[in-house]
């Protein structure tokens, strides 16, 4: 069998190219993305660089849902109102052992002092 | 940027941000993902585009390329998917119509014999299905052996050799209707 037939269609598609004006557009192009790809890049070490870890950047716009706040201190209460609110912090352990002696003092009064603790009556 | 740099380290240096080096391959490669997606869409207008889409998109595709492969193997992949996709997400192939390339060579200022080589192909892409079309475009187009053909669209390579036994016999056929415009005899 003649391979004449293929050798044409070989030949003709090697020859195929792209119009000058195509090539070039389609250069810029690609160029263009890759400026654009890396320049994005460049831009995000660039945020990455500035964000050491005492300055707590944050990329997000403050007050977004997204991320919490930023803040480079925590804010410490020093004023009176903070100090009393303090003195009535109590942890839930001291709460319970409260707790129970209340109950434990509510019942000695109410259901053992009428019966065991009434002084006796004068009978005369 | 050294010419003699291969295709594999300029690939590493441009995925890393050195735009004279994507430059150099954008220079060796453009025409070379031209072909295959025109063996493919069979449009040159079409290449056109999806070879714009194809290099625009690939600053983003190098930063994964892993490099096991040769640039070229994977150049060919991208270029085979994205003329596939364009064919099947646009009206390209209702657009392949005869008539319809003849228009456009002449739209494009075409010489009668271009116009006339141009239509050989067009009716000789035609007879092809769209397997054998692609392998035609590896093979043919770009000189590639069975190995490599069969490696790029994944398949054996006994594969590709019955595709080039099928395309000879559709050739041969298209031949002996004379003139090359033998596609509704095959039907």
């Amino acid at each position: 069998m003649s391979d004449d037939e293929l050798e044409r269609l070989a030949a003709e598609m090697k020859n195929i190219k792209p119009t000058e004006n195509a090539r070039k557009r389609g250069m810029d192009a690609a160029m263009a993305a890759f400026d654009a790809e890396f320049a994005q890049d460049t831009a995000q070490e660039t945020v990455k660089h500035k964000n050491t870890p005492d300055e707590k950047n944050s990329q997000a716009i403050q007050g977004s849902v997204s991320e919490p706040r930023p803040t480079g201190q925590t804010t410490t209460r020093n004023g009176i109102m903070s100090k009393f609110k303090n003195m009535f912090s109590i942890e839930p352990k001291a709460m319970m052992m409260m707790g129970s002696c209340a109950a434990a003092l509510t019942f000695a009064f109410v259901i053992i002092s009428p019966t065991d603790l009434t002084p006796p009556k004068d009978e005369g | 940027m050294n010419e003699k740099d291969d295709d594999e380290s300029l690939a590493k240096m441009a995925a890393s941000g050195n735009a004279a080096a994507f430059r150099e391959l954008l220079g060796r490669h453009y025409d070379r993902v031209f072909r295959v997606v025109y063996g493919v869409v069979r449009n040159h207008s079409d290449a056109e585009d999806v070879t714009q889409e194809i290099w625009a998109a690939l600053p983003r595709k190098l930063k994964q390329w892993r490099g096991d492969a040769k640039l070229t193997t994977w150049l060919h992949r991208i270029a085979l998917n994205a003329a596939k996709d364009s064919l099947r997400r646009s009206a390209s192939q209702a657009r392949t119509v005869a008539g319809y390339t003849e228009m456009q060579d002449l739209s494009r200022g075409e010489t009668a014999d271009n116009q006339e080589r141009l239509s050989w192909l067009q009716s000789a892409l035609e007879t092809l299905s769209d397997d054998l079309r692609e392998t035609a475009a590896l093979t043919l187009g770009e000189e590639m052996n069975f190995a490599q053909a069969a490696d790029v669209l994944g398949v054996a390579e006994g594969t590709i050799a019955w595709r080039m036994s099928e395309i000879r016999k559709r050739l041969k056929a298209l031949a002996s209707k004379g003139n090359g415009y033998g596609k509704e005899a095959l039907a």
